[in-house]
């Protein structure tokens, strides 16, 4: 039962902890998710604002920076309107180019041609000659050309890399005043180049973090932005990830959280989640166990083993075990069950006994009393019933022409039915005796109607005597029965050789025999059943046969002082054991 | 008290050991009971370890003897000591059965 207990705990046990573990497991799957999520847009709003930010920081600054060169180009014109010779004096440009804070200075005559020029290398100290360079002979410089016949031409190029080492250069150009021409400023436009950088994407990307190991990348929107705003699953560089992309600008922001971060904090949850409900279950587990040993197993253990004890048959046992109101309610349904079970046994035993009583009263009732004693013969007998009721008796009577019977028998079985077996074999032996013309035709008569219609097996060993008083002679009948004794008048002891002849009551075909002995003043004819030489002791030794010989070989006296002694030979030998069969005796004394 | 029954082809036999007496009688009346269910066949009754017999024994040996008539079965007892020879005799027994 604790094994079955234990097993179903177990399993309930474990599917708890295995449903637990699956809703945390999705739980926190989920909420891990969302978090990503959430932190996913959050940085890509983050982002998108720098992005714009930066972007709009461009413009403001190229604006800038684009009016302040057409203002420088528009002075510098205005310069050489009001003090052409200028353009042939070097060391008034040189302080003009200062404080124009540019790097180069061009003017051209209406044909396009570069007749002055001062342009300082990016070193900032050498320069550089463009003296009759035709503004027409590059697409960057014609560019300009229209301000040759345009007076109110205004032009601030885009930056764009110039020279060997792909320096960010700039020009701006307005018409001439004092003539038809162009006037040019070119510089190294450091703001903006600055703002670029500020404003590089790539840059914006580069410092960005998302989460731990994260990415955010920025690529041109060529309007296929991915499920925009959406939580898609992407990989990068071999790594599962989750990610959102939204367009931003001429862009598409795309933030990455890998899976592994995504659900660190999950599997952290999980994993103190698992140590904690190990131990917890355990804990439930052994303290269920425990208390279910304590309440109930024991009590079980404890009621089984009185219950052994009772069904051993100590009905004075009782149950109490007071450990819950269920124990206490068996306890006393069991004590009560017993208690009526040893009263209803009391009184069964009871009526067994006054059974036993009647059975017994049966027996002895029908047994002789006076026991005669003549001027020729006298006679003794008595008959000791066991516990439980046999079917011994004995008989004796004078027949009409004076000879004396006397009959000693042994019913197989025990109980009422051996009682009334032995009351009718009595009464139908004394009657065929009486009445037959032989005691062997009397016998064989009786034997025909014992056996007819014995249904229970019942039978009976008998020992048949006749006395005739005048001359000794004994006439005898062996029923199956013990060979009797005889005690001669010189004190010397046997046992006679009986004829065999079949027990009465079995078979209806059996045919006895007749044996004359005869009895010389003195002699002792001695009677007995096996109760006396089967009497066990408690070492399961017999009385035996030559016990008995020998006891009546010692002993003289009357029939009736014989009987007692050997009778209280038999007790002395067998002691304290039980008898087990009746005893039963008659001895004939035949008067010296 | 014990009785052993063993089965050998059709032939069973039952061994009895110890004493047969009428304490125990009752209770070998019930061990004897797959012997009486056979009582159409060939059965044996081993004597060999039995030391003594009662009346009450006697007459569990006449029913199984009955049994086996009522069937038309066959009973043979085997291997008596000499008190048990001596009881067959003096009873009558010696007619009633087949004993070898």
């Amino acid at each position: 039962m604790k094994k079955l207990f234990q097993k179903w705990l177990f399993v309930f046990v474990s599917s708890a902890f295995f449903i637990t573990f699956i809703i945390s497991w999705l739980l926190h799957s989920h909420l891990a998710r969302q978090s990503a999520e959430e932190l996913l847009r959050a940085n890509l709003v983050e982002v998108a604002s720098r992005v714009r930010g930066t972007s709009r920081n461009l413009d403001t600054v190229i604006e800038i920076s684009n009016h302040t060169a057409l203002a420088k180009a528009r002075a510098f014109a205005r310069i050489v309107a009001e003090n052409p010779g200028i353009l042939e004096d070097k060391p008034k440009l040189h302080r003009l180019i200062k404080e124009l804070d540019v790097d180069e200075l061009h003017a051209s005559d209406a044909t396009g041609i570069l007749t002055t020029s001062l342009a300082y290398n990016p070193d900032g100290k050498s320069l550089n000659d463009y003296n009759g360079f035709d503004m027409a002979s590059t697409d960057q410089s014609a560019a300009f050309l229209e301000a040759i016949t345009n007076p109110d031409f205004a032009l601030v190029q885009e930056p764009q890399p110039n020279g060997i080492l792909g320096r960010l250069f700039q020009y701006a150009g307005v018409a001439r005043i004092d003539q038809p021409g162009i006037i040019q400023i070119g510089y190294h436009p450091a703001r903006i180049e600055e703002a670029m950088k500020v404003a590089d994407v790539n840059a914006i990307a580069a410092t960005t973090r998302i989460g731990h190991h994260g990415t955010l990348t920025i690529t041109p929107n060529d309007g296929s932005c991915p499920a925009e705003g959406k939580v898609f699953t992407s990989e990068i560089n071999g790594a599962e990830g989750l990610s959102v992309a939204i367009p931003c600008e001429q862009y598409i922001l795309t933030a990455t959280l890998p899976q592994e971060e995504l659900y660190l904090s999950r599997n952290a949850v999980i994993r103190i989640l698992i140590i904690g409900n190990l131990v917890l279950f355990a804990v439930i587990f052994l303290l269920v166990s425990r208390l279910l040993q304590n309440v109930v197993i024991t009590g079980i253990y404890s009621v089984n083993d009185k219950l052994g004890k009772i069904a051993d048959g100590n009905l004075n046992e009782k149950v109490e075990i007071n450990t819950t109101t269920e124990f206490v309610d068996l306890s006393y349904g069991i004590n009560t069950t017993v208690n009526a079970l040893k009263h209803a046994i009391e009184n069964e035993a009871k009526r067994i006994d006054a059974e036993l009583e009647m059975g017994r009263t049966i027996q002895t009732s029908v047994l002789p009393t006076d026991f005669p004693d003549t001027a020729k013969y006298s006679i003794a007998a008595m008959m000791n019933p066991a516990r439980e009721v046999g079917g011994d008796f004995y008989d004796f009577f004078t027949l009409e022409d004076g000879r004396q019977v006397a009959i000693i028998a042994d019913v197989s079985g025990k109980g009422i039915t051996a009682a009334l077996f032995m009351m009718n074999a009595k009464a139908l032996i004394k009657e065929m005796v009486l009445a037959g013309s032989s005691l062997r035709k009397a016998v064989t008569l009786a034997n025909e109607k014992l056996s007819a219609n014995n249904q229970a097996n019942m039978f009976l060993t008998a020992f048949f005597a006749v006395l005739a008083p005048a001359t000794g002679t004994l006439t005898c009948v062996n029923a199956g029965h013990n060979p009797p004794l005889l005690k001669r008048a010189d004190g010397s002891c046997e046992f006679i050789k009986v004829q065999p002849g079949i027990v009465l009551g079995i078979t209806d075909m059996a045919t006895y025999t007749e044996q004359t002995l005869t009895l010389h003043p003195g002699d002792y004819f001695c009677l007995y059943t096996d109760g006396v030489t089967e009497a066990m002791n408690s070492r399961d030794e017999q009385y035996s046969d030559p016990r008995l010989l020998e006891t009546l070989r010692k002993i003289c006296g009357s029939p009736a002082e014989l009987l007692q002694a050997i009778r209280a030979d038999v007790a002395a030998f067998v002691g304290e054991a039980p008898q087990s069969d009746d005893i039963t005796m008659l001895i004939l004394h035949y008067k010296p | 008290m014990k009785l052993t029954i063993t089965r050998n082809g059709s032939q069973m036999t039952g061994s009895l050991c110890g004493k047969l007496d009428t304490v125990n009688a009752e209770q070998f009346s019930r061990d004897m009971q797959p012997l009486m269910d056979a009582a159409d066949g060939d059965i044996v009754l081993d004597c060999t370890a039995l030391d003594y017999i009662s009346s009450s024994g006697l007459r569990l040996f006449l029913t199984l003897r009955k049994q086996v008539a009522a069937k038309g079965g066959k009973l043979t007892i085997r291997n008596l000591n000499e008190g048990i020879r001596e009881v067959f005799a003096i009873t009558g027994f010696f007619n009633l059965f087949t004993i070898e």
